[in-house]
């Protein structure tokens, strides 16, 4: 059976994390026996509202008719034609949902383009033309059945980083893309009030660096590491303390389970979508308000109780033993063969 | 959404009017805008995308012979020993660093070349396929001015030298067209050679 895993390519996107869900995603199809799975590459511009409709048609017009499967994973990729498209759905084009009021101007045109890109969604994943539709997590479920009314089953992605294990507890460690929805200044300024010595390293990079980098002025505790290489990364997490990860109604958040792999606590926030529901209150880690006070508390009693962070991240790491990429490919070929 | 989910949308439809959308944009460029960039392939366009990203993570690791040991998840105390000793290491090892940077950025360079050669040699399927068609239309072209040219059924008169000359001109074209067509087709067969399939719609 050959599959088509369709990878959408935005120019100007970070690749890293969906660099290594593609990669994950095509070993795991391609481990079940009888199965070759292939990545294709679709280009869509999202700078304009005219080019995202370019991107919509040039999905539609694709031809994949030499693969028995397709299997898609964002807009625009999914208003493909093909007998046998399955919808593994990261996220549809959030300042269009979930993010408009914050990143639109609310005018007539902004509301009738998010109309219309809603409508395109929501007539590309009807039954029978996407045979089945799952999600990373079940805060795309929501998202999906309340703006789309189509329902979903959730299909929670595995860990697709290598060789993360337990180090040392030194710090807070806070990795990602340095974007304004990963919130990671309601962590630095969280910093502000703890009264401790707790270094918090942030890696990565993004749009927000410079903003962050002046909020950050100042602290030495606070150190900007860039752009970290996958190995790199495994060591950071190896040896954190604790993982602060605050974004607002993250779709689904890879550090959510990366940490808990490392046997590290995550703190979180009771609006920061899926990993307020990877992570259990009190067990694995800390769900609290989206508050510098709250924020500077928990990463306080991690530094008065390592112990306690020892203890959660080896319950963390138990949390997700089930979180596996063979349930996905399973999952993803039934209802591609169904 | 406002209003609520709707249920009985036609992709079909929606499809169509962005086509039509698309269209009208193509007929009418503002006379500001620059030329439009030649349409990539798509899977060329991705994977240009992806090269960029490569390089740029090439590019950051390049000058190695003028990096610093980050020690990021060292502590205060290991990180006061080592750096001193990564500077030691790195100042002696600058005689085979500095050449080893020289030679990524060299390579690093010859990369960028090739990715705007490829950039700005990227032909679409549907460009190619055009392209074929011409060449079809030129060799029926030179098939028919043969026929032309060839003496009529039944005459007994020898052509001239002229004529003779003229036929076989024509068909050595005939059959450089032919080639010409075959490595067209080659460039992107599944467009030359596969019509486009007839989707079954739900």
């Amino acid at each position: 059976m050959k599959i088509a895993v369709l990878a959408g390519v935005v120019p100007g996107e970070t690749l890293g994390g969906a660099e290594r869900f593609y990669q994950a995603l095509v070993k795991s199809l391609n481990a079940v026996p009888g199965v070759t799975a292939e990545r294709v590459e679709l280009f869509c511009d999202e700078r304009s509202f005219e080019t995202i409709q370019e991107g919509y048609l040039r999905a539609y017009d694709l031809d994949l008719s030499g693969y028995d499967a397709v299997i898609s994973s964002k807009a625009p990729g999914f208003a493909i034609r093909h007998p046998n498209h399955v919808c593994y759905l990261l996220h549809t084009m959030r300042v269009f949902y979930d993010m408009f009021d914050a990143e639109a101007d609310g005018g007539p045109a902004a509301q009738e383009r998010r109309a219309f890109i809603q409508q395109l969604d929501t007539a590309a994943l009807q039954f029978p033309r996407t045979r089945a539709v799952f999600v990373i997590g079940h805060e795309v479920r929501r998202r999906l059945l309340e703006h789309n009314g189509v329902d979903s089953e959730v299909l929670r992605l595995g860990i697709s980083m290598e060789g993360l294990h337990e180090g040392p507890y030194e710090y807070a460690f806070l990795p990602g893309r340095l974007h304004r929805w990963k919130r990671v200044d309601l962590v630095i300024r969280a910093m502000r009030l703890v009264r401790r010595p707790l270094k918090l390293l942030i890696s990565g990079s993004g749009e927000d660096e410079d903003g962050l980098r002046a909020l950050a002025a100042g602290d030495d505790r606070i150190r900007f590491l860039g752009a970290v290489s996958d190995r790199e990364l495994v060591d950071l997490y190896a040896n954190a303390l604790v993982v602060p990860f605050v974004p607002i109604r993250e779709d689904y958040g890879y550090v959510a389970i990366e940490a808990p792999a490392a046997r590290k606590p995550v703190i979180t926030c009771r609006d920061s979508g899926e990993p307020a529901r990877l992570v259990r209150d009190g067990v694995t880690g800390f769900v609290c308000e989206p508050t510098p006070e709250a924020i500077a508390e928990k990463l306080e009693y991690f530094h008065d109780h390592r112990d306690a962070a020892r203890a959660m991240g080896e319950a963390g790491a138990w949390s997700i033993r089930g979180i596996r990429w063979e349930h996905v490919a399973a999952s993803l070929l039934e209802a591609a063969c169904a | 959404m406002a209003g609520g989910p709707q249920r009985s949308l036609n992709l079909d439809e929606l499809m169509a009017k962005i086509r039509a959308e698309v269209g009208a944009r193509a007929q009418a460029p503002s006379p500001a805008a620059p030329p439009p960039a030649p349409q990539a392939p798509v899977a060329l366009s991705g994977a240009r995308a992806r090269i960029q990203q490569f390089l740029e993570t090439a590019a950051r690791y390049a000058p190695l012979s003028s990096l610093q040991a980050e020690l990021a998840s060292w502590g205060p105390v290991k990180k006061s020993v080592a750096l001193p000793v990564t500077r030691v290491v790195a100042y002696l090892s600058r005689f085979i660093t500095s050449k080893q940077a020289l030679f990524n950025q060299a390579v690093l360079d010859a990369v960028r070349e090739l990715d705007a050669l490829a950039g700005a040699g990227g032909v679409a399927p549907e460009a190619v396929e055009s392209l074929r068609i011409q060449v079809r239309r030129l060799m029926i072209e030179v098939r028919s001015l043969q026929m032309g040219s060839a003496p009529p059924a039944g005459a007994t008169e020898a052509s001239s030298p002229a004529q003779v000359a003229v036929a076989a001109r024509l068909e050595s074209l005939s059959s450089r067209m032919a080639a010409l067509e075959e490595q067209v087709a080659r460039l992107v067969p599944e467009a030359a050679e596969r019509p486009r399939r007839a989707r079954t719609e739900p």
